[in-house]
């Protein structure tokens, strides 16, 4: 009797400790709401609602409790031009904010209002019939000013989805102080980035930083080398018509081994804790970043334009063209949301003059509008570049393939980035990956 | 009917806690085995596919190393925090200060995974125990810890050891002052040794503890994940994962609900079968 009692309490005690194993990542999401916030399953699509009579309110769920701030500024836009007030449901990272948008789709509580990924991890939500076309609204916000050119990357079989909240460069930063302490200049040619390493490397600074702390972190620099040496092969790697081992893939990888055997990149640093004071002391003098990296600069007391800039690398070829990587950041309604038809005028109202000025100068990024001009002496200057050149957009890479592949090709470019010897074993682990991903997606 | 008098008034009692447990964790269960089944991302509705997500975790080679960096932890973290919960713990059985060293070893244990993850973080980063090895001459020794396979995960178990050893010493310092003195009295007049008495008498009389810690220290190191997650998210190129983070991962950073359930049908059924042997074994053996 006294074994099988100590057997039964072993086991309870066991079974309690799995239990608890399989909470770990279901707790995580009530948890990440920030301080004050709705909870995520609150609708608020009651038509009195609103503190003044006739507004209505909509929930917008996103994963940067920052904004919340935002929706301070921009509520008095909205209920002005839509009389829809947004209500936030901030997630504190992505994990669980994608979970509860994704899971909230199934049930009666599907998100208003959400920030979502272009590319493919917007395509999927397109395909599975969850998002609310906006093709119609479109063309009212194109005679309003809005550049139809941003509705591309939410264009899918002729219909347009949401509305581009933030849109993003991926561009070098540089440190003026040590550019202008070594007389250099940001390169227009690809020799003149080299000579610009090898200058930097001669008086003992490291010229390039780098960060692998996240499995994104991986795509940075393969991306770049792809776009600066053949853009066509890179547009159809990621939709599975080429492959990771073809040789214009080996020689952009090869291209970026060089760089380590030269010794141009300073050990990874953490982007979220280390590399912006690292860059503002000059441990390295350039970073390869979206645009949006600009404000951890400043975090790290830099001046945009006085202290730091940025530059599109140049290509490495002229046939590579000019080109740019682009990350737009879109706001999309559910197609089965309680209060579908006010958030896509809440929507559309935060693409008004006045609304994507207050965005601009919250959060930076490229204007959404021909009449808006950003504040931020970078991207100013940035978008005038990109225009006069009449660079073309490509989607960055996390986006423009499927997640399953973009996760994994990362974290095998991780595995790059530490071993620059397992080129090959990199690429055929990403090529075997791929070969299983778009045979199975055909 | 004299069963229902008999034991009527003891279901009552049971009945809303096995209720409970159906509702919540029998049928999370069964759906959780019905999903491993299928490659439900969420978003589309299942599609039946067999055996398929089982067969690919012993085909990936994620899987493996997450398997195998699995059975890493289980070792690691039956040996050295039991084995250095009982050597404190004799060794602090006698001692003056005891308290004060108790507290000191079991601090750890008061405090989060999340913060001790981030502790060891810093501690193995640049500033950290690299710093040392370099100011003292053995910068060969300074390695990139926690980028650098497998010494990641030897790493990461090192901060779980320091983190899990206090709470063992703790339970087996109780068990200690709960041994009968007689035993030990009839040793020392048969001119037992210090390391006979803890062979023959403390360690037998210490079993029914030991089950204990044991048997909870295995099913924690299946279970690891919250200081992997804090320290590594289970890279670089998921070198660091084991089964619990791959699980995470495949379901809620991909989406592969199909594939993540797999997993952990996998991993309950190790931790189920592994315990359940031990449990039969020592219990057997108790009786």
């Amino acid at each position: 009797m006294k074994r099988i009692g100590l057997f039964a309490l072993l086991t309870v005690l066991i079974l309690s400790a799995l239990t608890a194993c399989g909470g770990n990542g279901k707790e995580q999401a009530p948890s990440s709401s920030a301080p004050g916030s709705a909870p995520a399953g609150s609708a608020a699509a009651s038509p009195t609602g609103g503190g003044e009579q006739g507004t209505v309110q909509a929930d917008f769920y996103y994963d940067n409790p920052a904004w919340t701030d935002y929706l301070k500024e921009i509520n008095p836009i909205t209920l002005k031009n839509s009389q829809t007030e947004l209500k936030g449901v901030p997630y504190n990272e992505p994990t669980s904010f994608q979970t509860a948008i994704r899971v909230g789709f199934t049930t009666k509580e599907a998100a208003d209002i959400f920030k979502w990924w272009n590319g493919y991890q917007m395509k999927e939500l397109v395909d599975a019939g969850y998002l609310a076309d906006m093709t119609n609204e479109w063309k009212e916000m194109v005679a309003d000013g809005v550049d139809p050119a941003v509705a591309s990357t939410l264009t899918f079989d002729g219909k347009t989805y949401g509305i581009p909240a933030g849109i993003h460069y991926w561009v070098m930063f540089y440190n003026k102080k040590i550019f202008d302490e070594n007389n250099l200049q940001p390169p227009k040619t690809w020799d003149e980035f080299i000579n610009i390493n090898e200058t930097l490397k001669s008086k003992g600074i490291t010229p390039i930083g780098t960060t692998s702390v996240d499995v994104w972190n991986g795509f940075i620099w393969f991306e770049e080398f792809m776009i600066r040496t053949h853009p066509d092969v890179y547009r159809k790697l990621v939709v599975g018509e080429a492959k990771y081992t073809d040789p214009e893939v080996v020689e952009a990888m090869k291209l970026w081994q060089s760089f380590y055997d030269k010794g141009y990149f300073d050990k990874p640093t953490d982007f979220q804790k280390e590399s912006a004071p690292a860059f503002a002391k000059g441990q390295f003098a350039m970073y390869l970043m979206g645009s949006w990296y600009s404000d951890y600069f400043k975090g790290a007391g830099m001046e945009p334009g006085k202290d730091f800039g940025a530059f599109v690398l140049p290509s490495v070829t002229p046939e590579a063209g000019n080109v740019v990587i682009s990350e737009v950041t879109p706001f999309l309604v559910s197609q089965n949301a309680k209060n579908k038809d006010n958030a896509v005028k809440a929507l559309v109202a935060l693409t008004k003059k006045e609304a994507n000025e207050k965005m601009l100068s919250l959060y930076g990024g490229v204007p959404i509008r021909k009449d808006v001009e950003s504040p931020d002496p970078i991207i100013h200057s940035l978008t005038s570049d990109i225009s006069a050149g009449q660079y073309q957009t490509i989607t960055r890479f996390w986006e423009a393939t499927p997640s399953e592949l973009s996760e994994y090709a990362s974290s095998e470019f991780i595995r790059f980035m530490l071993n620059p010897d397992q080129l090959d074993r990199v690429l055929d682990n990403v090529q075997k990956k791929a070969e299983q991903y778009w045979a199975e997606h055909k | 009917m004299n069963a229902w008098k008999k034991h009527g008034a003891a279901l009552c009692y049971t009945l809303p806690a096995a209720l409970i447990i159906v509702a919540f964790f029998i049928t999370s269960i069964a759906y959780t085995l019905y999903v491993s089944f299928t490659d439900y991302d969420g978003l589309d509705s299942p599609h039946w596919v067999g055996f398929e997500n089982y067969a690919r975790l012993f085909q990936d080679m994620t899987y493996i190393t997450s398997l195998k960096n699995t059975l890493i932890w289980v070792v690691a973290t039956l040996v050295f925090p039991v084995g250095l919960g009982l050597l404190f713990s004799v060794m602090l059985q006698r001692i003056k200060g005891q308290r004060l060293f108790k507290n000191i070893f079991y601090l750890p244990y008061a405090m989060s995974l999340t913060v001790v993850g981030v502790i060891w973080v810093l501690l193995f980063s640049r500033t950290g125990i690299n710093f040392v090895l370099t100011q003292v001459g053995l910068d060969k020794l300074a390695l990139d810890w926690l980028n650098t396979p497998p010494y990641n995960t030897y790493a990461m178990i090192v901060a779980s050891i320091w983190q899990g050893t206090g709470t063992n010493m703790l339970l087996f310092l109780i068990g200690l002052g709960s041994l009968p003195k007689e035993p030990f009295e009839a040793a020392a007049i048969d001119g037992a040794g210090r390391a006979r008495t803890f062979w023959n008498i403390t360690l037998p009389l210490l079993n029914p503890i030991t089950i204990v810690v044991l048997g909870m220290s295995l099913v924690n190191s299946f279970k690891i994940f919250d200081i992997i997650w804090v320290m590594t998210m289970g890279g670089p190129y998921r070198s660091s994962e084991t089964l619990a983070v791959t699980m995470y991962r495949e379901s809620f950073v991909i989406f592969h609900f199909g594939q993540g359930a797999a997993i952990s049908i996998v991993l309950t059924v190790i931790s189920i079968a592994v315990s359940w042997f031990y449990l039969r074994q020592t219990i057997v053996k108790e009786a």
